[in-house]
């Protein structure tokens, strides 16, 4: 008699330990801490502040310790936990235009008032593998001079043009209440408010790949969009609460931000002009922000009547497969068992492969 | 507050929230209900709207089961069982018949269920038109208006070209003569089991934030043709272990020659049958 | 802000919101509240009951009833729900007196049926008074319930909003520590 393989609950067990053991800095001998991280592995910690949607570096920094270094497995923990977290307000619009830079390109202009700020990238870094750190290297204590100007003002790149008619109109203010992606299902057609949330959140590489698709020619024609403006640095998140009559700030955080502006040939009813697509992340993911702002652009593509070929023009192609929780959920439980359903298709194949070669027989 | 987490993980607004689109999707039966689905701490596509859903109706006094594939003891059933009794402290059982829920993936326990238990499906793809039409503002639209010419002409086709239906799990259900309904992933050998069953049963599809329900005593038929009428799946062999010749069978590889035996894949059943 | 409703909100509304399932998932079964903690003169303590087990803030509710004031500040104090004067808006309304016609509530939407108005109406008994016998998903063969203190034309009326599925508004008939439900897919067939 056969007797059927038990003890799910013991191999389970056993594979949470050998994960742990995996961890086990056996050769290093030393724990990595979590400021360590938070430091030395800034655009880790970033992408998962992002794409985990909760700002909050050492929480980030944990999850990443706690993954092993499996980003996409440390923001879902990050998400997990965000999820439980209680909502005790609602901040009113953060300001970019008045944050503190740390960077800010504009390609479409020469020079702009303020100034091009290069600030810390890669940009510019030859991509030679540097050995002096492998062994560990001193790092200097020498505090360098913030590029950023404190609290000085810097005009939007894009209001220049706005100012000349040539730029389509920002939206002003929602009239209700922006959607909430955390809270509500996802609505088609989406509003803009919701769509940009979603991206806020996506997958880096998704939104690369989606973004380069379209410059590259899966995209609607003549699209070469141009960076009007990309600034990385601090800003102020405030509250008004009503019985204050005022609004107070509860905090800074570190945002990244693209606005790309694109063509737009006109239609009857509008004339010819320049379109605009936005992008924000939290934290430093400049790539991020441009994908954003180069999809924001294609989806509007039904607002102006643009025909609908590729997939990043699809509202449901490009929200309902961006988000790495969801993708990577469900790719992964393929790895579950299906034996029931394997074992339909079994006998289905067979019934099929029965019946055929009879009649092939028969002939 | 236990350890903690809340009684049974999610928020009180959270399950106000999924009882009240639990309740609208009992009022119309095999409609796919939308609801605020959350990230919980297990993987989407690894049972997170059944667990939604069984997490916002248990209490102190149900006694939970979890099965994967008909087994109590497959990892996912377990770490879902796990998971419950480390937020709720409630009794689990094996037992089908001592459960007041049940949350399964892929199979209906092969012993017909009671008014007072609730059968929680794990649901990967709500949508039955998906397949056939990828956009959710299209076969929203066609369920609005029981436009379901597209799904007969598919299994049609199958038909001409095979005989038969190829569908063997998953085989769309009409819904109290409404709704055409995904009966989950189970194999197609469970589908009667579910018309006019005394149980309720609810479906959880986490991440496409649906849940949809049919109510006990509800109609629920199996897509077919006059011509072409629904069969379900039937073995020449019997269970090697209980020796039943009734149940859903798996069948195992047990040498490398590749000889094969066949169990049945509900284990509590097969273990009772054994005991009588 | 918290707000009041259940002391323990966690097993009282899990035991209340138990029986509403079992009354909606087995229409014309009568349920009863063990819990009677909670009480306002207005309201039947099964109307309390589901009250805090299903309204929060992002529940619209309609109130039609002689104290509409005290039972509008109530349900504010406990589950901190928008009031509306509006019955289409309403994602529950709460009946305590006078007639009233289903048709004027929100039945949803084609692709959408579930955003509909959930009814809670007051009745005097269920016990006495007509005979119903129901018939739809849910029940096996048939069910008898006898109500008193109903709508006018009540079996035109429930059989007009079920002829409408899968539009339509959904009932709930509470009587002191009582409820039945009665879904949009019931029909009164006698």
């Amino acid at each position: 008699m056969y007797v059927a393989v038990k003890g799910g609950e013991k191999a389970i067990k056993s594979s949470i330990e050998l994960l742990e053991q995996k961890r086990k800095h056996i050769s290093s001998n030393q724990d990595i801490n979590i400021s360590q991280l938070i430091e030395q592995l800034s655009f880790a910690v970033d992408r998962v502040v992002s794409e985990g949607s909760l700002y909050d570096k050492n929480l980030s920094a944990l999850s990443i310790k706690q993954a092993q270094g499996d980003l996409v497995e440390a923001i879902f923990i990050l998400r997990a936990y965000r999820t439980t977290l209680e909502r005790f307000s609602y901040s009113v619009p953060i300001d970019t235009s008045s944050m503190t830079l740390k960077r800010r390109i504009s390609a479409t202009y020469k020079d702009i008032p303020g100034g091009q700020i290069l600030g810390p990238t890669f940009d510019y870094t030859h991509r030679l593998l540097d050995f002096s750190l492998l062994n560990g290297k001193e790092t200097s204590n020498k505090k360098n001079n913030p590029t950023s100007n404190d609290n000085v003002f810097f005009p939007r790149v894009m209001e220049f043009l706005n100012n000349e008619g040539l730029m389509e109109k920002e939206i002003e203010k929602l009239k209700s209440r922006p959607f909430d992606i955390t809270r509500e299902p996802m609505k088609f057609p989406a509003s803009r408010d919701q769509w940009l949330q979603i991206l806020s959140r996506s997958d880096e590489g998704f939104l690369l790949g989606l973004s380069y698709s379209a410059i590259r020619g899966f995209g609607s024609k003549g699209t070469h969009p141009f960076v009007g403006e990309i600034r990385y640095g601090f800003v102020e998140v405030k509250i008004y609460p009503e019985e204050l009559g005022f609004e107070i700030c509860v905090g800074e955080i570190e945002v990244s931000e693209c606005e790309m502006v694109d063509q737009f040939e006109g239609s009857k009813k509008i004339a010819p002009q320049f379109t605009r697509g936005y992008g924000l992340t939290f934290g430093y993911n400049e790539r991020k922000a441009m994908s954003i702002s180069i999809i924001d652009r294609a989806l509007k593509s039904e607002e102006y009547g643009e025909e609908i070929k590729f997939p990043i023009q699809d509202q449901e192609f490009v929200l309902y497969h961006s988000d790495n929780v969801e993708a990577q959920g469900f790719v992964s439980h393929l790895k579950l068992p299906h034996y029931v359903d394997f074992q339909g298709e079994l006998n289905l194949i067979r019934e099929l492969r029965k019946k055929i070669l009879k009649e092939n027989k028969d002939d | 507050m236990i350890d903690g987490f809340n009684f049974a993980y999610l928020d009180e607004a959270t399950k106000r929230m999924i009882r009240r689109t639990i309740l609208k999707a009992i009022c119309i039966p095999g409609y796919q209900c939308p609801f605020g689905g959350r990230e919980m701490p297990l993987a989407y596509g690894w049972g997170t709207g059944g667990i939604q859903v069984t997490a916002s109706i248990i209490g102190i006094n149900d006694t939970l089961k979890v099965i994967d594939q008909g087994a109590d003891d497959t990892t996912n059933a377990i770490s879902i069982k796990n998971f419950f009794k480390k937020v709720c402290k409630i009794e689990t059982t094996e037992d089908t018949e001592k459960a007041t829920i049940i949350q399964t993936r892929h199979r209906i326990p092969e012993k017909k269920l009671s008014e007072n238990q609730i059968l929680v499906y794990q649901v990967p793809q709500p949508e039955p038109l998906r397949r056939l039409e990828p956009k959710e503002q299209e076969t929203r639209k066609l369920h609005a208006y029981e436009e379901y010419a597209l799904m007969h002409v598919k299994l049609y086709e199958e038909i001409s070209h095979f005989g038969s239906v190829i569908k063997t799990y998953a085989y769309p259900v009409r819904t109290n003569k409404r709704y055409i309904t995904d009966p989950s992933p189970t194999p197609k050998f469970d589908n009667p089991k579910m018309d006019f069953m005394e149980a309720l049963q609810l479906f959880g599809a986490g991440r496409e934030r649906r849940i949809y329900a049919i109510p006990p005593y509800t109609s629920v038929q199996s897509l077919d043709f006059e011509d072409h009428p629904f069969q379900i799946q039937t073995w020449d062999e019997r269970c090697d272990i209980c020796g039943s010749n009734n149940s859903y069978l798996d069948e195992i590889i047990i040498n490398d020659k590749g000889e094969k035996k066949f169990i049945c894949s509900d284990t509590n059943y097969c273990e009772k049958n054994l005991k009588t | 802000m918290e707000h009041v409703g259940f002391k323990n909100k966690t097993f009282e509304s899990q035991e209340a919101f138990h029986l509403i399932l079992q009354a909606t998932a087995n229409p014309g079964k009568k349920v009863k509240f063990m819990n009677h903690n909670y009480s306002q003169e207005d309201l039947h303590i099964s109307s309390v009951n589901i009250i805090f087990t299903l309204l929060d803030l992002d529940t619209n509710v309609f109130i039609q009833s002689a104290q509409e004031n005290i039972i509008s500040n109530f349900i504010k104090l406990h589950t901190g729900s928008p009031i509306t004067k509006n019955k289409v808006e309403s994602d529950f309304a709460i009946i305590t007196h006078g007639d009233l016609d289903f048709e004027s509530f929100n039945d949803g939407l084609d692709q959408y049926p579930d955003k509909s108005t959930t009814i809670i109406i007051q009745i005097q008994s269920m016990s006495e008074g007509e005979d119903f016998v129901l018939s739809g998903p849910g029940i096996k063969n048939s069910n008898q319930i006898t109500l008193r203190g109903i709508p006018h034309n009540f079996k035109e009326k429930i059989n007009s909003n079920s002829s409408k599925f899968p539009r339509g508004v959904d009932i709930f008939l509470t009587c002191n520590d009582e409820l039945i439900s009665l879904p949009r897919t019931i029909k009164i067939i006698n």
